[in-house]
């Protein structure tokens, strides 16, 4: 829980990184929402980590510019990379030993984040992890990554996702770098 | 996993086949940069995108691989090679084709040469022997079963053996063009300016030049009519004419108004 003190006032927020993945897709996608004004996107985020509207809506202008200040300046630490996630039941492996993007794989990736620029982590985690119990065509299959991209936004915390975000990131950037020296 | 898979490093390496396919990549059909990669790499590894082997390949391998790809953005050599695939096939003399190969070279051209380099190879490759007198003598085209050829130089033809070929057969085509200009343009007096033209003139210009452009599909056909004399019969003789003295023929018959 983070905790801004403005004029002996205390801000409780959830951690972004604690909201689950389907929470944190809308946290994200409210704060790069480029037809509202920063203000409200920050209101806006701010209601979704759990501070209640009525104090924002109490604080003069200085107060709520520090506290977006003080937010923007918590760093998201990112974790170990997870192997095994349990969920419902079923066990799901995102490595063997060592993590890498297989090449397939991070074409679908790619694909899943073109598709919906602003909700695709639950996508990315869903062609990462892979049903210990299913051959490697049915995990390609549309229909499941789907469904298991909802189950995973729906029971995994964005602090899991979060080293496979960043690591997807340098490499989407590596990628760019190889595709301009070819050309 | 380490990557062990082998790519070509040069054009040398590439086969019609893959430069085809390399050639008729649409990157708008693409949804990312891995994606075209990933399509270029199982082209030139002779595999598919769904193959299995890039399930366990590290991205950052696939990358490395890329790195040797840029040849991919340069020419071709314009070598041109007179004897290709283990001296099975000459390259015929531009100057005795016969006109029913031009015809059909001016088809697979206007088609798109890259699209059609295995076809047009057909056409300007052909099976040699001597004869008694020690005389080159080349597999007529017509024995050729043209779909079996094309598709043998698609898959045992390097890029780099037909590549020159072809763009020398484009110089040689232009210059014939060029020396037989009259003979190519169509009635139609160019030299006008639409801006000086009546609203009724633009529109007749347009009519005219809609025509010309349907009649242009066929403009081989109506040549071959005209030059038969319309006798059907003539027809299959007069592909078997050479084409250099077929056009010196039709160039003095009009010369002489004949």
């Amino acid at each position: 829980m983070l905790k801004f003190r403005i004029k002996d006032e205390e801000f409780s927020f959830t951690n972004a990184e604690e909201l689950i993945i389907k929470d944190y897709e809308n946290l994200a996608a409210v704060l790069n929402d480029p037809s509202v004004d920063e203000i409200d996107r920050f209101f806006q985020a701010f209601v979704l980590l759990g501070v209640d509207g009525d104090i924002l809506d109490g604080l003069d202008g200085f107060s709520f510019l520090k506290i977006i200040k003080e937010f923007k300046d918590v760093e998201m630490p990112v974790g170990e990379f997870t192997q095994f996630l349990e969920i419902g039941g079923r066990t799901y492996q995102s490595f063997d030993e060592e993590f890498f993007f297989s090449v397939k794989d991070m074409k679908m990736i790619e694909a899943a984040v073109k598709k919906n620029p602003s909700h695709f982590i639950g996508e990315v985690m869903a062609i990462i992890f892979k049903d210990v119990e299913l051959t490697k065509t049915e995990h390609q299959d549309d229909a499941h990554i789907k469904h298991k991209a909802k189950l995973i936004r729906e029971n995994v915390q964005y602090k899991v996702a979060l080293p496979f975000i960043a690591s997807f990131s340098k490499q989407m950037i590596d990628n760019l770098e190889s595709y301009k020296n070819e050309e | 996993m380490k990557s062990k898979v082998s790519i070509p490093k040069n054009w040398d390496e590439v086969y019609i086949d893959q430069f085809i396919e390399l050639d008729s990549i649409d990157l708008e059909q693409f949804e990312s940069v891995s994606a075209v990669q990933l399509e270029r790499l199982s082209i030139l590894t002779d595999t598919s995108a769904d193959d299995d082997l890039w399930d366990d390949m590290d991205i950052r391998d696939m990358n490395k691989l890329v790195t040797d790809l840029k040849f991919l953005s340069t020419k071709p050599s314009n070598t041109v090679y007179n004897k290709i695939i283990d001296d099975d096939f000459m390259l015929i003399d531009f100057n005795k084709l016969k006109f029913g190969e031009f015809i059909d070279l001016e088809f697979y051209i206007k088609e798109g040469e890259n699209k059609s380099i295995d076809k047009i190879a057909t056409i300007l490759f052909r099976k040699y022997k001597s004869g008694d007198w020690g005389e080159i003598i080349l597999e007529p085209y017509g024995a050729i079963d043209f779909n079996a050829r094309s598709e043998f130089f698609r898959n045992n033809g390097k890029l780099t053996e037909i590549y020159g070929a072809i763009n020398s057969y484009k110089e040689w085509r232009e210059s014939f063009i060029k020396t037989y200009k009259s003979l190519f343009e169509g009635d139609i007096e160019d030299d006008y300016n639409p801006e000086e033209m009546s609203e009724e003139e633009l529109e007749e210009l347009k009519k005219i030049e809609a025509e010309e452009e349907k009649l242009a599909e066929f403009g081989w056909q109506r040549m071959l009519i005209s030059i038969s004399g319309g006798d059907f019969l003539k027809l299959e003789d007069y592909l078997e004419i050479g084409v250099v003295f077929l056009f010196n023929m039709l160039s003095v018959k009009t010369a002489l108004k004949m």
